[in-house]
């Protein structure tokens, strides 16, 4: 027994020892690089190789000194980035690139294997509304605008002495009023910062899933500057003749890989926090390249917005921030001309709306739909009122008005503003509740005035008005003074300023206006009230929707940042607000219950009575 | 005697039953609203009684099994019991776990862990806290419920000799001869509280079942899938009911315990193997620490008085609406068994399974949340129907267990309606253990036609109010009941005699 003991741990002994030094992968911090990294760990290993990965070493010099001083074996590098490490001049063509990189390399004992397929490029990404507005499409159509933006990079594309910051800025002839440098482990704020408005431009790579997924425009290099970046493994002539296998392993990712893959990877993780080893083997098993596995097929966490919404930098943002809040789900965006009807059908789990979509509208009143309760604010909706030049000044002049579809926003505020202004009104419901849909409607006569509701500087507005001079924006406000203001306590009074020179021209003659506004919200289904049994427990009505889990209504919150509390007078999660019972004070005798109680009681009285009494002749005997 | 075959009980069950069918197939909103308010009112008005009665049923459970009754045997004193012990066991099961088990394993444990009472969720202390909660519901307190309502039948049928009414210890508390209105009433609230109770659990489990034809073969989730569901439903326990297929539905019923126990051991070696059995020790530990604390709980400081009345009470008197429909299956299969031997079996037994089936489910779910891929807290709050499918995709094989689920809830429906159909005959015809066949098509037909009622208007929060609704009245039935057995209980010559002496041979 005894021996057979020592048998092993000898065998052991030898097994450990005796077993090869492991291939050190590496990788840079940012994600795409780590991904890449990793796909090639997990290829080496399905070769049979054993694989230690230090990942996250740095950007490119810490990584690239890494792998001269022999801490990791490998790592992808890019061609263009070790050109440039080399101080070699620029190459736009990618074989050309490669040939060279591979010749500047061989001295120092390292060596580029194959490409793996695809290339990862800086891009400059501006917003949607800012390239439609400024109808931007290159990088050179920025140099006019340059001065009043501001541009967000990396600290690393700032450090870059060849391809970086300053060249970029020099070749391009632009002049930044700021420029912004994060450091390279926040780069995803970037986007942030974009989508929050804070920056105007950002330097990202053309592997972002952002762009794609935010509806950002990514500007084209009108002007050779950027050289070719193909992604390649960069390997250690030391370790190729410890381990020649490494060559032929990774031969088999080679031209494998392209540009829409590696973005969908870097979407798995970055944006729904997947594991980076999960979602590399799955890849590889995709591509053929190992077994294939199983994935989770969780229901997607659908939110319901305007079609008009979609695309724009607000939803967008409740997009990441709902993301961020449900990681591992696909979050999905479902246009409905009522999103909150859509909450409550069950065809999404969230609406994002105006909150004058949470009212109702009972025979002869207003009323606060109890169906729904705010989550989230997210920010600010304006009311936006068109009328031709020589039509009325107000919308409480008009005696029509057109407006979005049934359902939705600009509907409900146009219904609540034909109540005020009296029977006379007509009120068109349109097909769509775009401004261009509006405007139509008022250049055709078929209302005299139309009614928008979007963000402060809706772009939508700014180019019909600015287009269009027979159109103009009226007080939007008169109507609301008076019951329509009780009823609707959670407007507030507001000013929209509208630039009505033309885009290109950029005359400005901004022309202000009243209006209301009110917060943009997101909200969900809420428990039902009044009763108690249904509101949670096993009693509860299955098939209705139900609120949102108090985490995930945190989560929500705390990925959006700071955002003002709930108007008192909208319905808010419990989880945002404890306690609002507290604000009715309970009285001290609950007549009902008091009359049970004593009911109760006296039955105990009475079956004690029965239990003790003596027993009749009758009674049973065993 | 022969029993008049329309008699008083069933005519008046029957008057109740059937308006309810067709006001809630009219007006389903208007039945919701009636109904849901009116169990309200009395569940939440009077929380300290409901609690106070089922921890009762949990201290006179204790008594009885360790008191000077122990010995006595439901039975002759030289009868032995009927069935071995573990088949005892497994019938117990079969008859006491519902599709509930299934429904709730991983959404319970997982809503209590989300938004536990008085305290943050999605901790690890909300988890320890959640797998408390759900044993108090589903632990002593639920088999204690059954224990008594199967006790008091059992003594009486077997050890007295008397027909398995509800109203035969009602009769010994009020006296033998009392032919007045209260035996009778007691009969029908018996009825009652069994027709919602079990058209409550069927509804729920035909949704479960749609639920996961929906998420698994792609079966569109509408309400004529469900019809079809519930007609198939109806044939396979009408045909059950009147044909005497009993063996069919024996054998399918002790495939699904075999199946159930299958499915768990699956979960628990494919799953986290380790986390789940300290899962099970922990929460073993935590629940008994915690029981005498959690029997007495109600929460008035924290004004979380909603909180337990649409939990705990909820439950505890949804097992109250099933106690007189188990109580009668258990009483049947326990002849022979000494009191002390029945109360272990049939409590002790089935609140360790349930541990277990609860550390299961509800742990997996709980790595799933603290250390895996999370998700699940936001869909049980999302579709609670949906969970059970939704977490066996974290597992291998997830589609045949998906299926094996929705094969095991269907089957648990077709066998608790099955049997539902036969207790309520047999408590309709004066106790007849072959009830006539016009009343079980009659039961049959209007359990069906409530079921549909309340999942075609989709109003389940009304059959489960239903449920509360019918075990409201039937609570102080059960009162009466257990003072009647312990009045015939105190004729028993406990301590000296021959009782003692066929204690012993036991």
């Amino acid at each position: 027994m005894r021996r057979r003991l020592l048998a092993t741990l000898a065998l052991l002994v030898c097994v450990v020892g005796c077993a090869r030094e492991p291939v050190v992968v590496g990788s840079k911090t940012n994600q795409e690089n780590r991904i890449a990294a990793e796909l090639c760990a997990r290829i080496l290993e399905n070769a049979g190789l054993r694989v230690e990965r230090r990942f996250g070493l740095g950007d490119s010099p810490e990584t690239f000194s890494a792998l001269r001083t022999g801490v990791i074996d490998m790592y992808p590098e890019y061609t263009g980035t070790a050109l440039g490490l080399l101080g070699a001049r620029r190459e736009v063509d990618a074989t050309q690139a490669l040939e060279r990189a591979r010749a500047g390399f061989a001295p120092l004992g390292l060596r580029f294997l194959e490409p793996l397929g695809y290339e990862s490029t800086y891009v400059v990404v501006v917003g949607r509304e800012l390239a439609s507005r400024e109808g931007l499409e290159t990088v050179s159509d920025l140099a006019d605008l340059a001065p009043q933006l501001r541009l967000g990079v990396t600290q690393a594309f700032a450090d870059r002495p060849s391809d970086g910051l300053q060249p970029f800025l020099d070749r391009f002839g632009l002049a930044f009023d700021e420029v912004i440098v994060l450091a390279d482990v926040e780069r995803t704020l970037l986007y942030d910062r974009l989508l929050d408005g804070q920056l105007d431009a950002v330097v990202g790579f053309s592997t972002d899933p952002e762009q794609g997924d935010y509806g950002l425009v990514a500007l084209a290099p009108d002007r050779s500057f950027f050289p070719a970046y193909d992604a390649v493994p960069l390997v250690s002539e030391a370790a190729l003749e410890r381990e020649p296998r490494i060559e032929s392993a990774l031969s088999k990712l080679a031209g494998r890989l392209d540009a829409d893959l590696m973005i969908e990877l870097v979407r798995q993780v970055q944006v729904f926090g997947r594991a980076p080893d999960v979602v590399s083997y799955e890849a590889l098993a995709e591509l053929g390249l190992a077994r294939e596995t199983r994935s989770l097929e969780l229901p997607a966490f659908a939110i319901a917005v305007d079609p008009e919404a979609v695309g724009s930098t607000k939803s967008a943002r409740v997009l990441r921030a709902v993301r961020e809040a449900v990681l591992g789900r696909e979050v999905e965006l479902v246009t409905a001309s009522d999103p909150g009807a859509a909450v409550a059908e069950q065809r999404a789990r969230v609406a994002h709306v105006p909150s004058i979509s949470l009212i109702e509208f009972s025979e002869d009143d207003i009323v606060r739909a109890e169906a729904l309760e705010v989550v989230a604010v997210t920010g600010t909706t304006y009311l936006y009122a068109l009328a031709r030049t020589d039509g009325p000044h107000a919308l409480s002049e008009a005696e029509s008005i057109a407006c979005g579809p049934p359902g939705s926003a600009s509907s409900k505020l146009a219904l609540v503003a034909a109540r005020a202004v009296g029977p006379a009104l007509d009120v068109l419901e349109l097909s769509d509740s775009s401004a261009e849909a509006a405007a139509q409607a008022v250049r055709d006569g078929r209302a005299e005035v139309a009614l928008v509701v979007g963000p402060r500087n809706h772009p939508g507005i700014e180019r019909t008005v600015g287009e269009d001079a027979s159109l103009r924006l009226v007080d939007a406000q008169a109507w609301w003074r008076g019951s329509q203001r009780l009823a609707l306590p959670f407007l507030r009074e507001a000013v929209v300023a509208v630039d009505t020179g033309s885009a290109s021209a950029r005359s400005a003659e901004s022309v202000s206006v009243e209006t209301v506004a009110m917060q943009t919200v997101l909200t969900g289904p809420t428990a039902p009230t009044g009763r108690v049994i249904g509101i949670m427990g096993p009693a509860t009505f299955v098939d209705a929707p139900r609120p949102l889990a108090p985490r995930t209504v945190r989560a929500i919150n705390a990925a959006l940042g700071p955002t003002p509390d709930v108007n008192p007078h909208l319905r808010a999660s419990r989880v945002l607000e404890p306690r609002p019972a507290t604000a009715e004070k309970r009285v001290l005798g609950q007549r009902g219950e008091a009359l049970l109680t004593v009911l109760i009681l006296a039955f105990l009285g009475w079956s004690g009575w029965l239990f003790v009494r003596r027993p009749d002749a009758g009674s049973p005997r065993p | 005697m022969t029993p008049r075959s329309w008699n008083r009980v069933f005519v008046l069950s029957v008057a109740i039953c059937l308006p309810v069918a067709v006001w809630g197939a009219a007006f389903p909103a208007q039945l919701s609203d009636t109904v849901v308010g009116l169990t309200t009112f009395v569940i939440a008005g009077a929380s300290w009684w409901w609690l106070m009665l089922c921890t009762g049923f949990v201290a006179l459970a204790g008594f009885l099994a360790f008191g000077p009754y122990g010995r006595i045997r439901l039975g002759a004193d030289d009868d032995r019991p009927e069935f071995s012990t573990a088949s005892w066991i497994a019938m117990l099961f079969a008859g006491g776990m519902g599709s509930g088990l299934l429904f709730w394993g991983v959404a319970e444990p997982m809503s209590h862990f989300t938004a536990p009472p008085g305290m943050a969720g999605s901790t690890p202390a909300a988890a320890r806290e959640a797998m408390t909660i759900t044993m108090l519901h589903w632990g002593v307190h639920a088999w204690s419920i059954y224990a008594a309502c199967a006790l008091v039948i059992a003594y009486f049928t077997f050890r007295l000799g008397r027909t398995s009414m509800i109203s035969t210890p009602v009769r010994a508390l009020l006296g033998e001869r009392s032919g007045g209105p209260i035996p009778v009433a007691a009969d029908v609230l018996g009825v009652v509280a069994v027709v919602f109770g079990l058209a409550g659990s069927l509804a729920q489990g035909t949704l479960q079942v749609r639920s996961g034809l929906n998420t698994q073969l792609g079966v569109p989730a509408n309400e004529w899938i469900a019809l079809l569901i519930l007609l198939v439903l109806f044939v396979c326990y009408m045909l059950s009911a009147t044909t005497g297929v009993d063996k069919g539905i024996k054998i399918l019923s002790n495939l699904n315990m075999v199946l159930a126990v299958a499915l768990m051991l699956f979960i628990i070696f494919a799953g986290p193997t380790r986390f789940i059995f300290e899962t099970f020790i922990d929460t073993l530990g935590s629940y008994i620490a915690a029981l005498p604390e959690r029997s007495f709980r109600l929460y008035p400081f924290e004004d979380l008085t909603s909180w337990s009345a649409s939990w705990t009470l909820t439950y505890l008197i949804w097992w109250l609406a099933w106690g007189p429909f188990i109580g009668i299956f258990i009483a049947r299969i326990s002849r022979g068994r000494t009191i002390r031997e029945f109360c272990a079996g049939v409590i002790l037994v089935p609140t360790l399974f349930s541990v277990l089936w609860f550390a299961a489910f509800g742990g997996s779910g709980f790595y799933i949340e603290l250390f895996g891929l999370g998700n699940l807290g936001e869909l049980v709050s999302e579709n609670v129907a949906d969970v059970l499918f939704v977490f066996f995709q974290y597992f291998p094989l997830s589609d045949v267990l998906g299926l094996l689920a929705i094969a095991l809830v269907a089957v648990f429906l077709i066998t608790s309606a099955d049997s539902g159909t036969y207790v309520l005959a047999m408590m309709t015809s004066e106790g007849r253990l072959d009830p006539p066949l016009p009343h079980k098509m009659t039961w049959g037909v209007l359990i069906i036609v409530i079921t549909t009622a309340t999942v075609f208007a989709g109003s389940i929060d009304a059959a489960r109010a239903m449920a509360a609704a019918g075990a409201i009245p039937f609570s102080v039935v059960l009162v009466l009941q257990i003072l009647g057995f312990f009045k015939a209980l105190r004729r028993e010559k406990v301590g000296r005699g021959r009782e003692k002496a066929a204690g012993r041979d036991a």
